[in-house]
């Protein structure tokens, strides 16, 4: 088993947990985008910043030959998930601004071209911070075919700034089994037991694979994107299960258990889905306190000297903002269920009326490209 | 696509009293299996229901103590059987659980495809085995094929109407009649086998949804199991589709025997 994979995963999952304590607030966030842009900074950090940025990604059981194997593992995940030809979009903007007082150094620049597809930029944040400020957003507008725009509000940067991490991430895919527009409705969907909010319900009847984990009352339903490149895995519980308790038993050895692929059953299916666009914009610089990144946050503290020969260098920000849209369109029409014969078993349905996780998992990798909980429309 | 989601079930329920109202006048539409009533609690002492966690799959039919006959296309991973259960929402007495210990598909079975409908008979094995009594009995299997005209009854928790789906908290069974090879082969033309029978009745009593792998039993005996049928449920013309007992009862005993 790849450990950088279940480093991300592991990551993934402690990330979703904290990013989502709130039960009522949906949760969005690119794992493979997050940990990549993380793990590009901790090639830079030293001492105990590093083995605080290490433990917080997961990173400690892939250390070997000073980390090497992890930047090399990276750059491997994200060549096979970034590249062209695929047919899903899939628009990053990964980038470290620096002040450019610090003085980077090259060899710090030349891995991060290497290892993470990445620039690093300096900025005159002392000198012209709002104009620093448009230049990111600007930048990262581009980057996203200006899906994502305005990502760092005015007044989030000043002329103390020495280290922006900005990652921001789009995705739009079309699925291997399209849903019929004409058969989206509006129906409810159960917030909690007591708040119901209308939602466009898309449905489907087709075969998926599909299992029920008793552990957890939970199903499971995964949904093929074209080509199978990339999957959406839902994990929908039973009606009167609290999502917060799966979350809770959650851990990177059940999912990968959970979801194996032959213990899965293709099975004619109902599918009601929601139709969604989920944005959502973190500074992750709490929640990496939280999982015990903290010196690479204090100035004092900080140890970047892999970064810059200068002292003082801390991480200002860590911005991640990301974006899915997931909606009727795919390549191959559900076949029409000309049938006017068949067996008289329970035809499954999997409604997703009431909060669910989901993962999009790159095929090939089985990388977590989108992790997320949609618990209010 | 004129299905209207599950989940929105409760409006149908509305629809349903005026739909149960009208059916006394013109039988348009089913009305407490279709063309149904409620079972005399554990008059059918043999049925089970196969679920999934919380989900009902189909139904299954005990033929012995720690066996269960049902579809095999309802074959699942893991999942288990309950048994003299009349209410599924509420545990009455009898009512047993028991985890599936092992599923054996008919040899034949087509498992590749699902249009084809041969040979759907599987037998399930119990983890332990049940407590027997009168609410918990196996049912005998047939030793002579059905008789055309013969009465018959069948049984499950599937919907009760289609294509719209209701599905009712208790069991509920129907009286229909066994029809000839031959009407049954007009029905679906190239589609029967010698190892099914077809069973209906004029007033659109049938089987659906829900009600795979359940009884169909005539004079006591079994002599089908649920399987296929037409989409909507309940054409008089069209009668339920039924894996025939009589084609299989050596292969039943000898696979029990085996591994009893």
């Amino acid at each position: 088993m790849d450990p950088l994979l279940e480093a991300n995963a592991t990551f993934a999952l402690n990330l979703l947990k904290t990013l989502g304590e709130d039960s009522s607030r949906n949760v969005l966030f690119s794992p493979i985008s997050v940990s990549s842009a993380l793990a590009m900074v901790f090639m830079g950090a030293k001492g105990t910043t590093a083995s605080q940025m290490a433990q917080a990604l997961s990173l400690d059981k892939c250390s070997g030959k000073g980390g090497r194997d992890v930047h090399q593992g990276f750059q491997s995940l994200l060549t096979e998930t970034n590249k062209t030809g695929t047919q899903y979009v899939l628009r990053t903007a990964n980038r470290l601004f620096g002040e450019k007082t610090f003085d980077i150094l090259a060899s710090f620049k030349d891995s991060c071209r290497k290892f993470y597809e990445a620039e690093m930029e300096e900025l005159d944040f002392k000198g012209a911070t709002e104009q620093s400020r448009q230049h990111i957003n600007a930048w990262v507008a581009k980057k996203t075919e200006d899906k994502i725009t305005e990502l760092l509000s005015s007044g989030s940067v000043n002329s103390n700034t020495p280290l922006v991490l900005v990652n921001a991430i789009y995705f739009k895919g079309n699925w291997e089994k399209q849903f019929n527009k004409e058969d989206t409705q509006e129906m409810p969907f159960n917030v909690t037991k007591d708040v119901v909010k209308p939602v466009q319900m898309m449905f489907q009847k087709s075969t998926f694979k599909m299992t029920y984990v008793e552990e957890i009352s939970t199903n499971i339903l995964l949904l093929p994107y074209v080509g199978n490149e990339l999957n959406m895995i839902i994990m929908l519980p039973d009606e009167h299960i609290e999502l917060s308790m799966v979350e809770k038993e959650i851990t990177y050895k059940k999912f990968i258990e959970w979801t194996r692929l032959d213990k899965m059953e293709e099975e004619e299916v109902e599918v009601f889905l929601p139709k969604f666009k989920l944005e959502e914009n973190y500074d992750m610089k709490d929640v990496l306190c939280r999982l015990g990144m903290t010196d690479a946050f204090e100035e004092g503290m900080a140890d970047f000297s892999g970064i810059a020969s200068k002292e003082g260098l801390f991480l200002s920000k860590v911005i991640h903002k990301s974006f899915v849209e997931v909606n009727e369109e795919g390549t191959e029409a559900a076949a029409a269920t000309a049938a006017n014969i068949g067996f008289r078993c329970m035809v499954p349905y999997f409604c997703a009326n009431h909060p669910f996780l989901f993962f999009i998992q790159h095929s090939r990798t089985s990388g977590i490209v989108f992790c997320g909980r949609f618990s209010s429309p | 696509m004129g299905r209207p989601p599950p989940c929105a079930i409760q409006p149908w329920i509305l629809l349903l009293l005026f739909m149960g109202a009208w059916a006394g006048l013109t039988r348009a539409q089913g009305s407490k299996i279709l063309e149904g009533r409620e079972c005399i609690p554990h008059s059918q002492p043999w049925q089970a229901a196969l679920f999934q966690g919380e989900r009902l799959i189909c139904g299954g039919v005990l033929v012995g103590d720690r066996w269960v006959l049902t579809a095999a296309h309802c074959k699942k991973q893991k999942y288990s059987v309950r048994l003299g259960d009349h209410s599924l929402q509420s545990r009455d007495q009898p009512e047993q659980e028991i985890q599936v210990a092992q599923s054996i598909q008919h040899p034949c079975y087509n498992n590749s495809n699902p249009e084809d409908h041969s040979h759907d008979i599987m037998l399930i094995r119990l983890q332990n085995s049940a407590n027997l009594g009168d609410k918990v009995k196996p049912v005998q299997l047939a030793n002579l094929c059905p008789k055309v005209g013969q009465k018959c009854i069948i049984s499950g928790w599937g919907t009760v109407t289609s294509p719209q789906e209701n599905f009712p908290n208790t069991l509920n069974c129907a009286e229909v009649k066994i029809y000839s090879q031959n009407k049954c082969e007009r029905a679906y033309p190239g589609k029967i086998t010698e190892g099914m029978v077809c069973a209906g009745s004029s007033n659109g009593a049938d089987t659906c949804q829900g009600d795979s792998g359940g009884p169909l039993v005539c004079d006591g005996m079994l002599q089908g199991i649920t399987s296929w049928g037409s989409d909507p449920c309940g054409k008089p013309e069209k009668p339920g589709v039924y894996t025939k007992i009589c084609r299989y009862t050596t292969w039943i005993k000898k696979t029990m025997d085996n591994r009893d």
